[in-house]
């Protein structure tokens, strides 16, 4: 069973979305701060991170360069999970988003589920 | 006679009659003078002298009447001056000028009266600028962070609902499911209100990116048409689509003109209760034309001059559907940032055409179009 890491700061949104995906088969962690976010990706090596934005302690795109500066971390696909994306899919018909300069897949808040299933799968290369 | 009190042009009321008079004397005395004196010198008693002194007396009379009507014209524009200037002085200034006092001087002080008004009234208006200019600013950002911190809410309350109405947590009778539909319904109102609003609040602040690609409109049309055919037929309505079988090649932002023919296609799916919708493009001199017809109730001629402001919205009654009034806002811009043009023709109960132009797709290096 493929593991996966949801960090938002929003409690509601990491129920929501843990429910949908143990419903769907997947291992779910969960945190909801950046901090912990990382410590948590570190500690269990996930197959994906779903990963909010705006959190107050750390951003998502500082947690993300905290993953991407770690070997142990670093492979893991990011899946950012934002009211901000642009409305601009990829080639695989997925969202974007720049942080930083360079271009994650991104899912924007609200969600269609099967949006986010099928964007869980195409990273997982499932 | 001192500068200081010369009348430049009367803004000192005149004493016509006296002045009138004084002309009168001045002229007479000193055309009759001459003339007299010429008589008895040098003509007295000739007939070339009694001639000469019944032309000259004709002369000076002409002379003199039409000069005292020039005069007369003269009083009057000095009068029409005078009253369009005394708004701009104050009292002692017109006190002074009653007078006769020092006509330049009020002259300088009422040019200094218009010209500080003036600027008055500029940096006033300036001023009023400036803030409504904030002001609407104040109300983007406004929009911008409200559309923002709606989503998540919004997220949340549709999610909920969703997975209890997918049967998550036990099942759902049928009446249940009805009012789980109702809610999410709703909310994708709400959502395509939000979507809207940020969209709007990008285009106004110039944020709303294009990605321009050569694309097929053709396929784009085929697409729309299909998402709306199941919903169409349920209405008892017909969809045509009318297009050549050759690509129609343009260069633009596809998930932009989807939306565009999503919002057009929409309205006429709202507005024509039978009949059909027929969506149409051709090739046509350098451009793309593209039209969506219905035979749908039409737009009146007044609400067509409003039909593409912020938030308008038509004949709510009796069409349960419910709009945003921001689409065709949206679609006419997403239009113009294409260099394309929209237009409607219409009239009220023979149906709605929306017209719009895009360009041809522009030729890639090393290829043949």
């Amino acid at each position: 069973m493929k593991k996966i890491l949801i960090v938002d700061d929003d409690e509601d949104i990491v129920e929501l979305v843990k429910n949908r995906l143990t419903k769907n088969n997947y291992a779910v962690l969960t945190s909801t701060e950046g901090n912990d976010g990382f410590n948590k990706a570190l500690e269990h090596q996930p197959d994906l991170i779903i990963m909010d934005v705006m959190m107050p302690d750390l951003s998502g795109g500082e947690v993300v360069k905290l993953l991407k500066s770690n070997s142990i971390t670093y492979p893991i696909p990011v899946l950012f999970f934002t009211v901000l994306a642009a409305n601009m899919p990829n080639d695989a018909g997925l969202d974007e988003i720049n942080v930083s300069g360079q271009l994650y897949p991104a899912i924007t808040k609200p969600f269609e589920p099967n949006k986010l299933l099928s964007a869980i799968k195409f990273l997982l290369e499932e | 006679m001192s500068l200081k009190n010369k009348k430049l042009f009367s803004l000192t009321p005149l004493d016509e009659v006296s002045v009138l008079r004084k002309f009168a004397i001045l002229y007479l005395i000193s055309s009759i003078v001459p003339m007299a004196l010429l008589y008895f010198v040098y003509l007295k008693h000739s007939n070339i002298g009694n001639i000469a002194m019944l032309l000259m007396g004709i002369g000076v009379l002409v002379g003199y009447f039409s000069i005292r009507s020039l005069l007369t014209k003269a009083f009057i524009i000095a009068k029409e001056n005078r009253k369009a200037l005394v708004p701009f002085l104050n009292q002692e200034t017109v006190n002074e000028l009653d007078e006769g006092q020092n006509e330049l001087l009020a002259l300088s002080r009422t040019f200094s009266a218009i010209t500080r008004q003036f600027d008055n009234n500029i940096n006033e208006l300036k001023k009023k600028n400036e803030e409504l200019r904030a002001l609407d600013r104040l109300k983007d950002d406004f929009v911008n962070n409200v559309s923002h911190e709606f989503r998540l809410p919004l997220t949340i309350v549709q999610e909920s609902i969703r997975q209890i109405s997918e049967g998550m947590f036990g099942e759902v009778n049928e009446e249940q499911q009805r009012y789980f539909n109702m809610s999410l319904r709703n909310i994708e109102c709400l959502k395509a209100l939000i979507d809207n609003m940020l969209d709007l609040s990008r285009i106004k602040k110039g944020k709303f990116e294009l990605v321009k690609k050569n694309m097929d409109l053709g396929a784009v049309i085929k697409e729309v048409a299909f998402d709306f055919s199941q919903k169409i037929e349920k209405k008892g309505l017909g969809i045509k689509i009318n297009i050549p079988s050759q690509p129609l090649e343009t260069f633009a932002d596809k998930n932009k003109i989807t939306q565009v023919l999503i919002n057009l296609v929409g309205n006429a799916y709202k507005f024509t209760d039978k009949g059909s919708i027929e969506i149409s493009a051709v090739k046509n001199d350098g451009i793309i034309e593209c039209s969506v017809a219905d035979s749908g109730i039409g737009i009146s001629t007044k609400d067509q001059t409003n039909l593409f402001s912020d938030f308008y919205q038509i004949g709510r009654e009796g069409h349960q559907e419910r709009g945003t009034g921001l689409g065709l806002v949206i679609s006419k811009s997403i239009i113009e940032m294409h260099n394309g043009k929209i237009h409607v023709e219409s009239k009220e109960g023979a149906g709605t055409k929306f017209l719009f132009t895009l360009p041809i797709a522009v030729q890639e290096k090393g290829k043949t179009p």
